[in-house]
C-alpha cells in the first residue's frame, strides 16, 4: 500500500483543477512559461510533494476555512514549491551557471504569482509576513550550507543543530501559518510550526539516506555521512566517507539515526493532532510506518549485499 | 550473519576496507584480524591465504564499494525539473 492512500488525498479531479489554475496564472503572463510550468509541475505531484499539496486543504478542514482560501493558498504552494524546487537544484548543481534563460524566468514568474496571492489574502497582516520573511530567509540560509554544525561530527550536534535542518523545507510553513491567521486562529501557529519543523528535520534525514553518493561526489554536506564518520566532508575525504557509510549500513548500526528519525516524526504526528489538524497526523502516521519500511529493505539490502561478496571471495 | 562468523566478518571488513588493509590480510592474516579484534587460527589464516586471492578480493572490494543503495528512503525523491 503506498503512502497515498494513508491520509487524505485530494481527488483526482481537484488535483487537476489546481494544476490548471496554477498553469492558467503563468499562461496569463506568457503561454510559453504556462507550458513550461505544466510540465515543471506535472513533476511535481501530491503523491510526490503530498504535504504541499495537500497542508492548506487538511487545515481549512480542521479550521472551517472556505474554499476558495485553501485552494488560493494551495496554488501558493504550488507556485512556491516550482520556485524552490527550482533554485533548490540551482544551488545544489555545481553546472548553476548552465541555468536556462527560460528557466530563470519561470522560477521568477512562479515566485511573482505566488507572492501576488499573499498580497492578496494577507494585505494588512504584519504577523504574516513577518513569518514570511522568516522562513524564506531560514530557507536561503540553508542552501549556502555555512551552518557550524556542519563542521562538527554527529555525535556533538545539540537539538538546536538537528532543527535547523527544518529550513531546508521552512517555506512549506508560510501558508500554514496564513491559514491559522486566515481562520483567526492565531495561537495555533506555533504548534504548527513546530509540528511542520520536526517533520521537516526526518524527511531531511531521510532524505540524506537516500542522497548520501551524490552529496558526497557533489560536494555537499550530508547529515548520515556526519552520522557514519568523522571525518571532513572534503574532497579529499570522499573515498573514506563513502567507505564508512557502506561500513555502518552493510556491517555497522545505523538504529540510532533511525530512532532520531523515528522521534521527529512521532513529535510531529503528536503535535498536528494537538491542533486537530488529522490529515498532517495521518501524513506523519504514513510516514514513519514508510520510513521504517524502507529503512529496514536499505540495511537488509546493504548487509545482502557484502554476504554475496564475501561468500564469492571464500569460494574455492 | 556476519557478525556470527569471525572468518566472513573479517572478510566483509577487508571488503570495506582500503588496498593496504587487504594486501596485509593476504600476507600477515593473523595480524591483519589482530588489528580488528579477531583472534584467527593458524589454520583460519593459512585458509585464507590458499584460498583468497587479491583479484578476487579487489574485485569484490569494487562491487561492495560500487553497491546503489534502493531509492526511496526519503520522502524527497529526485525530480527532474523541466522536463523537455
Amino acid at each position: 500500500m503506498g503512502t497515498l492512500t494513508r491520509y487524505p488525498h485530494l481527488p483526482p479531479d481537484q488535483v487537476d483543477a489546481l494544476l490548471d489554475q496554477c498553469v492558467r496564472a503563468l499562461d496569463d503572463l506568457s503561454p510559453g512559461l504556462g507550458a513550461a510550468g505544466r510540465r515543471l509541475l506535472a513533476e511535481h505531484g501530491p503523491q510526490q510533494w503530498p504535504v504541499e499539496w495537500h497542508l492548506p486543504w487538511w487545515l481549512a478542514t480542521n479550521l472551517g476555512l472556505p474554499e476558495a482560501d485553501w485552494r488560493a493558498l494551495t496554488l501558493c504552494n504550488l507556485l512556491g514549491l516550482g520556485y524552490v524546487r527550482m533554485v533548490d537544484c540551482w544551488a545544489e548543481n555545481a553546472d548553476a551557471a548552465a541555468v536556462s534563460a527560460g528557466e530563470a524566468l519561470l522560477a521568477g514568474a512562479c515566485h511573482e504569482l505566488a507572492l501576488a496571492q499573499l498580497t492578496r489574502l494577507f494585505p494588512a497582516a504584519p504577523d504574516f509576513w513577518q513569518h514570511r520573511h522568516a522562513a524564506m530567509s531560514h530557507w536561503m540560509r540553508s542552501l549556502v550550507e555555512d551552518d557550524p554544525a556542519f563542521s562538527r561530527p554527529f555525535a556533538a550536534w545539540q537539538e538546536q543543530d538537528l532543527a535547523r535542518l527544518a529550513w531546508r523545507g521552512a517555506p512549506l510553513k508560510i501558508t500554514a501559518v496564513g491559514a491559522c491567521l486566515l481562520a483567526q486562529r492565531a495561537e495555533l501557529i506555533p504548534i504548527l510550526t513546530d509540528a511542520l519543523d520536526t517533520m521537516l528535520v526526518a524527511q531531511v534525514l531521510l532524505d540524506h539516506v537516500d542522497d548520501w553518493r551524490e552529496d558526497l561526489a557533489g560536494g555537499r554536506f550530508n547529515v548520515f555521512v556526519a552520522y557514519a564518520s568523522d571525518l571532513p566532508q572534503d574532497a579529499a575525504n570522499v573515498q573514506a566517507n563513502s567507505r564508512r557509510v557502506l561500513a555502518l549500513l552493510m556491517m555497522g548500526d545505523p538504529g540510532s539515526y533511525f530512532h532520531v528519525v523515528q522521534r521527529q516524526v512521532a513529535r510531529a504526528q503528536s503535535l498536528a493532532a494537538h491542533v486537530g489538524c488529522s490529515g498532517l497526523a495521518q501524513f506523519a502516521a504514513s510516514l514513519q510506518s514508510e520510513a521504517e519500511l524502507g529503512c529496514g529493505r536499505l540495511i537488509d539490502a546493504a548487509r545482502s549485499h557484502l554476504q554475496q561478496a564475501v561468500s564469492r571471495v571464500l569460494q574455492e | 550473519m556476519l557478525q556470527e562468523n569471525d572468518l566472513e566478518r573479517l572478510i566483509g571488513y577487508a571488503l570495506l576496507a582500503d588496498n593496504k588493509f587487504r594486501k596485509w590480510l593476504l600476507t600477515d592474516p593473523q595480524a591483519a584480524a589482530a588489528s580488528i579484534d579477531i583472534q584467527l587460527s593458524a589454520a583460519q589464516a593459512d585458509y585464507i591465504r590458499e584460498t583468497v586471492t587479491l583479484r578476487r578480493l579487489n574485485a569484490m572490494a569494487k562491487s561492495v564499494n560500487n553497491w546503489m543503495p534502493p531509492p526511496s528512503v526519503g520522502n524527497w525523491q529526485k525530480t527532474p525539473l523541466i522536463p523537455k
